[in-house]
Parts: C-alpha cells; sequence; structure tokens
C-alpha cells in the first residue's frame, strides 16, 4: 500500500523531528499538517485519530499512528533501517531508547522555567558526555555504523542527538574523534545531505514563538 | 544453564513485566540480585550501558533499557501480533503503557508525598485511553487476538496501579476483565502466588 505521507505536528522540532529524520534518510517524501490553534488538536481529538490524546500523528499506509516510538519502529522496519537479523534489531532498539532519552532531555528545555535553566542544561551536559556519548564513541571503535554493516535508525538518530548537542555544547564531541568521523560520513550521505540544507523540512532549535504554540494548542496540559 | 540471566535490582521496577511475560512463555530465567550498595561501589555500573541496569541476557546477547528487552522477548516468543500492522500498533500500545509508567515513577521517586491525590485524580483520563482500545478490541487482548508483550506491560502496570489506588479500575469494566484474565493464565497466577516475587517490593524507595 502506498500514497503520501502525511505528518501532523506542530512546525518545530518535538516529538516529531526524528520522525522527519528518519524519513529523509530513506528518501521518503512527506507533507507536513503544522498545528496552531487549539481546535486542530481538537478535531484530530474528536476523529479518534489520537488513541492516547498527544501527538505526533502520521498518516502512513492506510495508517494513523500515534507514538513516536512506534512510528519510527515501523518507518525503520519498512524502509530496511532495522538491522539484518533479532540480534541487530535488539542492539538497535538500545541505542534508539538512550539516544531519545537523550533528545527528550533537550527538547523539553524550551518549557522549563528560566531560574531552571542553567541546571537542566547542566545536567543534560554532563549525562551527555558521562554517559551516552562515551557508548557510543567505543561502539563506533572498529566500525563505520553502530550496529551491523548497513546504516540503521541509530545512525540516523546518533547524527541528529550529536547535532542537537553540538548546537547547545559547541565543542561537546573534542574528545570523542570517532563520534566526529561519524558526523561527516553521515552528512555525505546524499539523503542526509539533502535534509541538512537550507530549505529543507528540518526545523531549527525551539524559540519562544514555538513554545508559545505548544502552550496554546495544548491548553489542557499548560494549565 | 537458563536461557536468560536477567541483573537487578531486588525489587520488581522495571521488570516486572519481563518475569511475567517469561513465566507464561514457560522460559527460564536466572536472577542475579544486585544491592544499592554494590551497585554505589561502581564497579558494575561502569560495565552497563547507559550506566542502568536492568541487565538481560540472551546467550551472548547482552541487552539493556527494558523495553528493548520486553521487545526483544516478543519477537522471540510470538509475542509481537501476526503481521506488521499488528506490530505497529503493539509498539503504539507499549509506548502508551511507558509514558503513564514514567508518570508513576515520577510520582513515586519525586513527588509521592505533594503529588499523590492529584496522579490519582488525574489516572482515570489516561486509563480510559486503554479501556476505549479493550474495549473495542473485543478479544481481551489490546491488539489482535493474541497476547503481546504490551499486553504483559500493561498488566504489571496495572497491578501497580491497583496497590496504590485500589479502587482505580472499579469504573473500567475491560481494563478489569483484562487484568482478571491475565492473573488467571495458569503460569501467570503461579508466578503471582510465588513468595519469592510476592516479597519483592515495587519500587526501590518502599513508597507504592
Amino acid at each position: 500500500m502506498s500514497g503520501k505521507v502525511v505528518l501532523h505536528y506542530f512546525n518545530g522540532r518535538g516529538k516529531m523531528e526524528s520522525i522527519r529524520w528518519l524519513l529523509a534518510a530513506a528518501g521518503v517524501q512527506f507533507e507536513e499538517v503544522f498545528l496552531t490553534e487549539k481546535e486542530q488538536f481538537d478535531k484530530l481529538l474528536s476523529d479518534g485519530a489520537l488513541t492516547f490524546q498527544q501527538v505526533p500523528l502520521v498518516e502512513i499506509d492506510g495508517m494513523k499512528l500515534v507514538q513516536s516510538k512506534a512510528i519510527l519502529n515501523y518507518i525503520a522496519g519498512k524502509y530496511n533501517l532495522y538491522g539484518k537479523d533479532l540480534k541487530e534489531r535488539a542492539m538497535i532498539d538500545i541505542y534508539s531508547e538512550g539516544l531519545i532519552d537523550l533528545m527528550e532531555m533537550i527538547m523539553v528545555s524550551p518549557f522549563t522555567p528560566a531560574e531552571n535553566k542553567e541546571k537542566v542544561f547542566s545536567n543534560i551536559e554532563e549525562k551527555a558526555k558521562v554517559r551516552f556519548l562515551p557508548v557510543f564513541e567505543k561502539a563506533l571503535a572498529n566500525s563505520s555504523f553502530l550496529v551491523g554493516k548497513q546504516l540503521s535508525r541509530a545512525d540516523v538518530h546518533l547524527l541528529e542527538a550529536t547535532l542537537m548537542l553540538q548546537e547547545l555544547f559547541p565543542s561537546i564531541l573534542a574528545t570523542f574523534p570517532k563520534i566526529q568521523a561519524f558526523q561527516e560520513q553521515m552528512k555525505a550521505l546524499p539523503a542526509i545531505s539533502k535534509f541538512l540544507q537550507p530549505g529543507s523540512a528540518r526545523k531549527p532549535p525551539p524559540d519562544e514563538e514555538y513554545a508559545r504554540t505548544v502552550k496554546a494548542v495544548l491548553s489542557h496540559l499548560f494549565k | 544453564m537458563a536461557p536468560y540471566t536477567l541483573t537487578y535490582f531486588a525489587v520488581k521496577g522495571r521488570c516486572g513485566a519481563l518475569k511475567i511475560m517469561l513465566a507464561d512463555k514457560d522460559q527460564q530465567l536466572k536472577e542475579n540480585l544486585v544491592t544499592f550498595e554494590e551497585w554505589m561501589k561502581g564497579d558494575l555500573k561502569a560495565t552497563c550501558v547507559f550506566g542502568q541496569l536492568p541487565k538481560f541476557e540472551d546467550g551472548d546477547l547482552v541487552l539493556f533499557q527494558s523495553n528493548a528487552m520486553l521487545r526483544h522477548l516478543g519477537r522471540k516468543h510470538a509475542a509481537y501480533g501476526k503481521n506488521d500492522s499488528e506490530a505497529s500498533l503493539i509498539d503504539v500500545m507499549n509506548d502508551g503503557v511507558e509514558d503513564l509508567r514514567l508518570k508513576y515513577i515520577k510520582l513515586i521517586y519525586q513527588e509521592y508525598e505533594t503529588g499523590k491525590e492529584a496522579f490519582i485524580k488525574d489516572l482515570p483520563n489516561h486509563l480510559k485511553c486503554f479501556e476505549n482500545v479493550l474495549a473495542k478490541n473485543k478479544t481481551g487482548f489490546l491488539v489482535g487476538d493474541q497476547i503481546s508483550f504490551a499486553d504483559y506491560n500493561l498488566f504489571d502496570l496495572l497491578l501497580n496501579l491497583k496497590v496504590l489506588s485500589p479502587s482505580c479500575l472499579d469504573s473500567f469494566p475491560s481494563l478489569k476483565s483484562f487484568v482478571d484474565k491475565i492473573s488467571a493464565r495458569p503460569k501467570v497466577k503461579a508466578l503471582l502466588e510465588c513468595e519469592n516475587f510476592k516479597k519483592l517490593p515495587i519500587n526501590g524507595n518502599g513508597k507504592q
């Protein structure tokens, strides 16, 4: 079953950005419907499309999928970005879960009260340097890919996550040469290179306007 | 040698669903229990991906991240749906369970004294999502007509929530029936009645 892929989310990164990255890496074109008003969200709710009353929502292959990790799993499986066997898939899951944990720490920062921001960023930097990046540096010691001998969703997540970290902490990869080399190799892939160009569907870091829109559309969560 | 080995603290924590699933699938599990004192020494922590337990071994395959473990076992033991479409929906359900579990964990470890009342008050808003899915599916399972790792995960979380708020399922007949049905599966029943399992605290700080 084919047909167009449609993403329903805000005009910003959030939990949809990893989905945009993965679709781009797979060379899949997609359309976006941006939520700017609460009425749009309420309409999706009343249509029964949001099983857990949350976006992202992705229309793909005749399905309306929610839950970002589930959506990523489906895309990875469909476009051969999920390893060649059970063992590889399990390892890809481990790395992907960890990278999504890391990105979610960054993702919530626009909604952190100003007085807590410094502490939050310090915590992200510390965890990235001590807990996360060493794992990936080690995994890339003797390989161009995190798992197996071909590109997987874990590689795409690692590139996205490390670029996000560098936006916040420009020198954070200074002591991780393998990750730096990995980044360059990934950026050279045509589909990734295209996604990194201006004018692509890649979203900029969240700003005040993005935070305001999210709070307005999801006002029931920000009482 | 047992086919599977689990290294974790002496709590149900993030491994309740995994243990229930393995019991139901008649799989042997060897457990290495770690004390908090041992963990704080740092030697084991240094060997763990992302510095976290649980650690799960399937032969030479060493796994971390509890949801990665559940997915792996789901794939191995026919608990991941009959086709890609069912597998996707099972992922959706499991991620919904994880969202609620994270809220529960936050309550237990960060907000128990100040947030318990609000959490219990808000709980029906989360439970109704699963109630609707079960009521619509009519098989007693979240997706399709056979048990999946998402069912085990939801079941485990509901047991914890019933300890927190004993009446939380009273207005959710499908969820109540779901818990009763899985509790009655012979191997699950045996595990739930086993002293070693019963005596494990749910969480590491004694709060439940």
